[in-house]
């Protein structure tokens, strides 16, 4: 009917405070369908980091520290394990590979990994990739590097250049460089949007090299080079890739009571599930205070319904005296909430996509999280309803206020 | 035929709470065509009679017809069509819906009737040229500046604009209370003339309320608001 018509031109008669409350209702739409894509994506990429593997072994400690350090590359690991351990574990029977990790070393805030030529092979991370060299090749010398993307992106290393690792995870510069072992990159992988394109994969041996004689003042390059002398005596952590899934539960309690040193199996499944309820605290508090947002933008629109209404006994008297029943000033009423409400829902997802699209290759850099545009769940559309019904709810209020002032003015009105 | 488009029979009203009615009227009607002056100062039951006569109240005993329709019989939605479809109305001042520009401030009563909208197309072939018809007959040409927001307007002007909302779509029943209070002589005296010559091409009723007897005059029937209001016993 033509109720929204005259809603539609009340409001841009009142547009200076229309518009501010619209662009409230707007903020709160943009932060809630922001924090679902974060929450919704962030899942999604936590999800990704590893794959196929099917468990993953540690000093006895917590899974989600294990899993932290071992393939987020969060922390530290308590204890190293032997090689022995490692080694013997690997050859039991249904273990089809085995990719030893050792951490502990850095290049300018980047971690170093110290694996095999398997981790290039079987590792695998999102829906079963495996990972691709855009450049160059998997270590081959005990002073080659495998650099992530992002190392190589941002550092703006190139096959053949030269780095020089740190002890520990501290900054340049300090003693702690392993200076006298450069390492040549040899590779480059391609970007994953895991925690591997932060990563500088070495060699075991290599690993092993830049420690002998390490903290001693005279040094020998060449003396390291003999790689009988390289053989790591202890990693930090190793994934395992099984013939079948229902070896896993068996093989995770034999490591789990495993004789020579207190071993620590997870799978990694689970492990993923444990860090994201601990997540979920921060992304329930962001869920909450959105809604809280949105019930503010909502109080901003009662605000100014009922300012408005005493202003509009008058108008809403000639409305009656041209034959508007009490049902078409409540529609008006109600019209305008609705009105206001979806166009704040509209500016809303607008502005949200305005500051994805600023955001956008930020996020990649620095959290490896794509967000991409777009509406893409039920749960958004089910938000974005709700919104609209709580406008229409809202609207019910004044709509009530301006029937009772109707029923009391009729068609005199104060002046 | 005895066209009667307002009766009433044994008229009484009071508010809520109050112990003696306010308005009591035995026998009154008034014809197709007819023009009455009700004489009145405000404060006196006006409104509440003006109130019973658009159909926005009903009697507490008795009947009011409207349009030969016992408005009490009505459901408060047939009322508000009964009025929508055959009463005009005009205000003491402040007539016009300050976000709506002059053109739709006359097709207003057209959005809620089609009875209305219906004899406006018939007789000019759209509402909006009926708007335009009416406007060009209350205002000289050039007088209206169409573009400015209508409370920019006159109150003169502004009442002539309520008159045409009024007549527009040819209700049978125009009522029009104080509609010029607020207007200096000239203005009063022109205004008047142009209504009632557009109520001489529709031959619609009018009731007309003011306090100012001179007014009188123009009226072949006049009555005091007295006349509507129950008789206080000393």
């Amino acid at each position: 009917m033509n109720l929204l018509r005259l809603a539609w031109k009340s409001l841009l008669n009142r547009r200076s405070t229309v518009l501010l409350t619209m662009l409230t209702i707007a903020v709160s739409v943009a932060l809630l369908l922001g924090v679902e894509k974060v929450r919704a994506h962030a899942r999604q990429s936590f999800a990704n980091t590893v794959s196929g593997t099917d468990l993953i072994v540690g000093a006895r400690s917590g899974s989600v520290q294990l899993l932290l350090y071992s393939v987020f590359r969060i922390g530290n690991a308590t204890n190293n394990i032997s090689w022995d351990s490692y080694q013997e574990i690997a050859a039991l029977p249904g273990v089809r590979w085995a990719i030893p990790i050792s951490l502990g070393d850095s290049h300018r805030g980047y971690r170093v990994v110290g694996t095999t030529r398997d981790y290039f092979e079987h590792f695998r991370y999102a829906n079963k990739r495996r990972l691709e060299f855009s450049a160059g090749q998997a270590f081959q010398d005990t002073y080659d590097a495998v650099l992530g993307a992002e190392v190589a992106r941002q550092l703006g290393y190139q096959s053949g250049d030269r780095l020089i690792v740190t002890h520990g995870l501290g900054a340049d510069g300090l003693a702690a460089d392993h200076s006298d072992k450069p390492f040549a990159v040899s590779g480059v992988l391609a970007p994953t949007g895991t925690p591997v394109d932060r990563s500088v994969h070495v060699s075991l041996a290599g690993i092993e090299a830049i420690h002998i004689n390490w903290n001693k003042v005279e040094t020998d390059p060449t003396l390291a080079r003999s790689s009988s002398d390289l053989r790591p005596r202890a990693i930090t952590a190793f994934m395992l890739g099984l013939d079948s899934r229902l070896l896993a539960f068996k093989l995770q309690r034999e490591i789990n009571q495993y004789a020579s040193e207190p071993l620590l199996a997870i799978f990694p499944g689970v492990a993923l599930q444990e860090l994201w309820d601990l997540m979920r605290v921060a992304e329930q508090a962001l869920g909450i205070i959105s809604l809280l947002v949105a019930a503010a933008a909502m109080v901003g629109l009662l605000a100014v319904s009922l300012a408005a209404l005493n202003e509009r006994r008058r108008e809403m008297a000639i409305l009656r005296s041209v034959g508007a029943s009490h049902l078409h000033v409540m529609g008006l009423l109600i019209s305008e909430s609705a009105l206001l409400t979806a166009f704040g829902i509209g500016l809303g997802m607008v502005l949200q996509s305005a500051v994805l699209l600023v955001l956008q290759p930020w996020l990649v850099d620095r959290f490896g999280l794509f967000l991409p545009f777009g509406l893409h769940g039920a749960r958004e559309w089910a938000m974005l309803g709700g919104l609209l019904l709580a406008g229409i709810l809202v609207g019910l209020f004044p709509a009530w206020l301006g029937y009772r002032n109707s029923l009391a003015d009729g068609l005199s009105t104060r002046l | 035929m005895n066209q009667q488009l307002i009766e009433i029979e044994n008229l009484r009203f009071s508010w809520p709470g109050a112990t003696t009615p306010l308005l009591a009227c035995d026998a009154f009607s008034l014809a197709h065509g007819e023009h009455l002056f009700v004489r009145g100062p405000s404060g006196s039951g006006k409104s509440t009679l003006l109130g019973l006569l658009t159909g926005i109240l009903t009697p507490e005993s008795g009947r009011l017809s409207l349009m030969q329709q016992d408005t009490a019989s009505l459901s408060a939605t047939r009322r508000d069509r009964l009025r929508a479809d055959h009463i005009g109305y005009i205000f003491q001042q402040f007539n016009l819906v300050p976000y709506l520009d002059l053109v739709e401030n006359v097709i207003l009563p057209c959005r809620f009737s089609r009875r209305r909208t219906d004899n406006a197309e018939r007789a000019h072939g759209s509402i909006v040229a009926a708007a335009e018809y009416l406007l060009s007959h209350l205002f000289t040409e050039g007088e209206l500046d169409r573009k400015a927001p209508v409370a920019n307007l006159s109150v003169g002007q502004q009442q002539r604009v309520a008159a045409a909302r009024a007549l527009i779509g040819d209700p049978e029943i125009v009522i029009a209370d104080e509609p010029t209070s607020s207007l200096d002589f000239s203005a009063r005296e022109r205004f008047v003339d142009l209504l009632f010559e557009r109520l001489e091409e529709t031959n619609a009723t009018l009731v007309f309320v003011s306090h100012d007897p001179t007014l009188g005059a123009h009226f072949k029937r006049e009555s005091g608001i007295d006349e509507f209001r129950a008789k206080t016993v000393a």
